[in-house]
């Protein structure tokens, strides 16, 4: 039987100005089930702009985001159900000022999750991101590759079926960065987690995604599989970005 | 220099000895003070989350005001609160005038707005991405907020503690509406004041010894506790 691919998020013709500035411009794009889509581009792209709407943290002026089949809005009733199927990781990760635990625990806690469960959830993420032990440990004290191990158990713990990941290892070596990279892997292998993920690490996206989308300037280049787009580009902007990392 | 040396050890004596005016003393002080404060915390408190975590036309304007309100004038207040408790003002059928409860009321009034505008500075110095954390694992946003505050929460005590030294060392606002009386609304800053004027300094050096103590004790607490919250 040939499994059909189905779209979990889907942004359509979508616009945001910010400051009676575009930041994007008619962008539209699609994640597919079960896929890990790589967001690639030089500074001021928009990629983080539309990774923020995709996980309905801003506001679109025109357009739509498609999840589960409707569109869905920051002013939507059920916002929070949807939300709750997304988890976000950013480049630098946010600790709140507490134990690693209360912060791995915390998107559980907003979903009044029972205490035993937490228990169970919490340490089921600490043991796959490898920090058995760490839970009691301060938060901020741990050093940049931990703490990001951290964000990614905190967004592992609720379950999600999406994983907004904003260029997660731009601040890491490289030992973390491939540290990281296999947990990504390994959460879109062994749970199926549909994945977005905006980078500068071109050879990440090569290595990680299934497909990959070249913005500039607030607007969709191109976008395809992954090795089509990284090997055989169709567009001169994304073979000189390729090339030289420039967009001009 | 002999009646500042003698002050001093006659002070001190007050002191160790625990002099029982010296005591109801502090204990008045500390009372007003506390309850005043209290209270502040409470709607300073309040009023300082909703400014900082709202969005409403106006908030600027909010935010201004409470700022200008924390150098108001404690005489200006006492005058105005004064005017509104004495017995042919507006509020003089409750019989406040004079009393500890007027006090309360002047101190408490005098450290809201301090209350208040460093809550909005301590919420408003917590980074906007602990929110978009919050919601972005699932938070409402009641409970994105909660999280905001609770991230500014040792901005917060020392808005509280800031309240407390404001209040603590205000003289004269409680003199205005508490009058000075012996054994009733006698404090220790209205006490300072009072025996400096007749020349007796012993009590005034005293009470200003325990005036400085208790803010080096509650500053001190308050480090500590810092100190173990981030550990």
């Amino acid at each position: 039987m040939i499994e059909v691919a189905e779209d979990i998020l889907t942004a359509v013709g979508v616009h945001l100005n910010k400051g009676g500035v575009a930041v994007l411009e008619d962008v539209s794009f699609s994640l597919v089930s079960g896929h890990i889509h790589a967001i690639i581009g030089p500074n001021g792209a928009g990629k983080t702009s539309l990774l923020r709407l995709i996980g309905l943290l801003d506001r679109l002026d025109q357009g739509q985001v498609i999840f589960g089949g409707r569109a869905v809005s920051p002013d939507c009733p059920d916002i929070l159900t949807v939300r709750r199927q997304m988890a976000m990781i950013h480049q630098s990760p946010m600790m709140f000022n507490s134990s690693a635990y209360h912060n791995v625990s915390i998107g559980l806690k907003f979903r009044r999750t029972p205490r035993a469960e937490i228990d169970r959830k919490v340490n089921r993420a600490f043991d796959f991101v490898s920090l058995n032990g760490f839970g009691p440990r301060a938060a901020r004290s741990l050093s940049g590759g931990e703490a990001q191990r951290v964000a990614l158990a905190r967004a592992i713990a609720v379950e999600p079926l999406i994983l907004l990941a904003d260029e997660p290892t731009a601040n890491l070596d490289p030992r973390n960065t491939l540290v990281i990279e296999n947990l990504i892997r390994r959460l879109n292998r062994e749970r199926r987690v549909s994945v977005v993920m905006v980078t500068h690490d071109l050879g990440q996206a090569g290595r990680l995604a299934d497909e990959v989308t070249f913005m500039a300037h607030g607007r969709v280049v191109e976008t395809g599989p992954a090795d089509q787009v990284m090997n055989f580009p169709r567009h001169e902007l994304t073979r000189t970005f390729l090339n030289r990392g420039l967009v001009l | 220099m002999d009646t500042i040396w003698w002050g001093f050890v006659k002070a001190l004596d007050l002191v160790i000895h625990l002099d029982p005016n010296l005591t109801s003393i502090i204990w008045l002080s500390l009372r007003v003070s506390g309850t005043a404060v209290l209270a502040a915390a409470l709607i300073g408190g309040i009023l300082g989350v909703l400014v900082a975590t709202k969005r409403f036309p106006w908030s600027r304007v909010c935010v201004i005001v409470l700022n200008t309100c924390m150098g108001f004038p404690p005489v200006v207040l006492g005058l105005f609160i004064y005017l509104l408790i004495s017995r042919s003002g507006p509020l003089g059928f409750m019989g406040l005038l004079f009393t500890p409860m007027a006090m309360i009321v002047a101190q408490a009034l005098l450290a809201t707005p301090i209350v208040a505008a460093l809550t909005v500075a301590a919420i408003r110095s917590v980074p906007e991405a602990i929110k978009d954390t919050a919601i972005s694992l699932g938070a409402t946003m009641a409970q994105a907020d909660w999280m905001v505050v609770r991230e500014a929460r040792f901005g917060l005590m020392a808005a509280i503690i800031a309240g407390f030294g404001r209040v603590i060392a205000e003289v004269g606002a409680v003199m205005m509406v508490g009058g000075n009386i012996s054994g009733y609304t006698r404090v220790m800053t209205t006490v300072i004041a009072l025996d400096t004027a007749r020349g007796e300094f012993e009590l005034a050096i005293a009470a200003g010894i325990i005036l400085v103590t208790i803010s080096f004790v509650v500053n001190l607490g308050l480090n500590l506790a810092q100190g173990g919250m981030r550990k």
